[in-house]
C-alpha cells in the first residue's frame, strides 16, 4: 500500500478531493475527519488491504504520513 | 433427553423518542443524514426519568405472558442480563419473581454482561434443562445505559437505546439441537475501551464516570473476534456458512454489520440488520431483531439461526438456534 492508496482511501471517507490531501496533512485538520470517519476509514484499510491497525497508537499519528507509518507497521506484520 | 428451544421472544421499548433530527438540533454539525449514514440508526429510545430496566424487563415480560403459551406458574428458572439495574441489591431477578408473580420455588439469577449477554443466557438456560434442573427457562434482558451515558457524549448519544426483553425457553423431549454451538470468549485486557466508572469506587453523577467507549478498539476488535467466532460455531456443528438461514448478529452499528458481513462472506438475504429504529440496545439487541425477523415473517419452523454477541468486557459468544 503506496501512500497515495491510502490518500485515496481517506479522501473517499472524508467525501473530499484527494488532491486536497497532502502527506503532510494535520489529519484532525481534515475537513469531516471525526471518531466515525475513523472507523470508516479502518473498515476500509481492513476490507482493501486485509490490515489491522495497532488502534491504540493512532492517538499518536498526527499528520497522514505518521498514519501511513502505522499502516507499513501493519503490513510488515511488526 | 430434552433439547432446548427458543419458544417465544418478546420485546419492550421505552416511550421516550430520540431522534436524529433531535441529535442534530442538540450537537449542531452532526447532521441528521451523517448520523444515519455513520450508523444506520433513525432514532432511539430512552426511558423517562423515573423508570429502570426492572420496568423495562417486566414489561417485556407481560408482553411475553400475554401473548405466547407461556403458563407463568410453570417458570423454574429465570435468568436476567443486565448492567445497569434499578438498585444494586437485591438482584433484578429477585424483584421480578415478586412483581410478576412467578413461583417462589424458582432458581432466580443476576448477570452482568452487555452485547454478549443474550447468547450467555441462552447457553446458562440450555444447561439448565439438559441437565435437568429446569423444565422452563424465563430469559430477560434489559438495560437502561442512557442513565450512564454523559448527554455532551454525541459518539454514545447517537448509538445507544434502551430496551428490555423476555425469551421463554423450554425443553423438547428427544431432541437435542435447539440451541447449540456455543463459542465463548472473554479479553479483559480491553476492559477499559467500553467502560462505565459508577459504582462502589466511584460514586456520584460525575461526567468522568460516564460510560466511555473506545470506537476505533472495539471496531478492531470485532473484526477479530466475530468472523473467528462465527467459523468455530459453525465447525462446531459441522456446518457451513451455506447451512444457515438468518445471521443475527449484535446489533453494534450497521456499518459496522455490514463490514462484518462481507468479511464473513454472509449474502445480504440472509443477514438481518434490525436497528434503524432502536439504536444500538445492548443485551437486548439480539433477542429485539429476532422479534423484528418475526414480525417481518422472516423466520420459519426448521431455519437454522446464527446468533453471535459481542463487546463490552471485552466478551463475545455465538451459538446456532433452530427456530421452532
Amino acid at each position: 500500500m503506496e501512500i497515495q492508496d491510502l490518500i485515496r482511501l481517506i479522501a473517499e471517507e472524508l467525501g473530499v478531493d484527494e488532491s486536497l490531501i497532502k502527506p503532510s496533512a494535520e489529519l484532525a485538520g481534515l475537513p469531516n475527519w471525526d471518531s466515525m470517519s475513523v472507523l470508516g476509514m479502518l473498515a476500509s484499510i481492513d476490507e482493501k488491504f486485509d490490515l489491522q491497525l495497532d488502534v491504540s497508537r493512532l492517538a499518536t499519528c498526527k499528520s497522514v504520513a505518521d498514519l501511513m507509518g502505522l499502516v507499513n507497521e501493519a503490513g510488515s506484520g511488526s | 433427553m430434552a433439547g432446548a428451544y427458543i419458544k417465544a421472544v418478546r420485546a419492550h421499548l421505552p416511550s421516550v423518542e430520540v431522534t436524529n433530527s433531535y441529535l442534530e438540533r442538540r450537537f449542531p454539525g452532526f447532521t441528521a443524514d451523517k448520523i444515519l449514514a455513520k450508523t444506520g440508526i433513525e432514532k432511539r429510545y430512552v426511558a423517562e426519568e423515573g423508570e429502570f430496566s426492572t420496568d423495562l424487563a417486566r414489561r417485556a415480560c407481560e408482553k411475553l405472558f400475554e401473548s405466547s403459551a407461556i403458563d407463568p406458574s410453570k417458570i423454574d428458572a429465570l435468568l436476567v442480563c443486565t448492567q445497569t439495574p434499578e438498585t444494586l441489591i437485591p438482584t433484578t431477578a429477585c424483584k421480578l419473581q415478586d412483581t410478576l408473580g412467578l413461583p417462589r420455588e424458582i432458581f432466580a439469577l443476576d448477570y452482568n454482561l452487555g452485547c454478549s449477554g443474550y447468547v450467555y443466557g441462552l447457553s446458562l438456560a440450555s444447561s439448565l434443562i439438559a441437565s435437568g434442573q429446569a423444565k422452563q427457562v424465563l430469559l430477560v434482558t434489559a438495560d437502561t445505559y442512557s442513565k450512564i451515558i454523559d448527554p455532551e457524549d454525541r459518539s454514545v448519544v447517537s448509538i445507544f437505546g434502551d430496551a428490555g426483553s423476555a425469551t421463554w425457553i423450554a425443553g423438547v423431549e428427544g431432541d437435542a439441537d435447539g440451541i447449540s454451538g456455543f463459542v465463548f470468549g472473554t479479553d479483559g485486557s480491553g476492559a477499559d475501551h467500553l467502560a462505565c466508572g459508577y459504582g462502589l469506587k466511584g460514586r456520584g453523577d460525575s461526567h468522568e464516570l460516564a460510560l466511555r467507549m473506545n470506537g476505533p478498539e472495539i471496531f478492531n476488535f470485532t473484526l477479530g473476534v466475530v468472523p473467528r467466532s462465527v467459523k468455530e460455531s459453525l465447525s462446531k456443528l459441522g456446518l457451513g456458512l451455506e447451512d444457515i438461514d438468518l445471521f443475527v448478529l449484535h446489533q453494534a452499528n450497521a456499518f459496522m454489520l455490514e463490514h462484518l458481513r462481507k468479511k464473513i462472506g454472509i449474502p445480504e438475504e440472509k443477514f438481518l440488520v434490525a436497528m434503524r429504529n432502536t439504536g444500538n440496545t445492548v443485551s437486548t439487541s439480539i433477542p429485539m431483531a429476532l422479534r423484528e425477523a418475526e414480525l417481518q415473517g422472516k423466520l420459519r419452523s426448521g431455519m437454522r439461526i446464527l446468533l453471535a454477541g459481542f463487546g463490552v468486557g471485552l466478551s463475545w459468544a455465538a451459538c446456532v438456534v433452530r427456530w421452532l
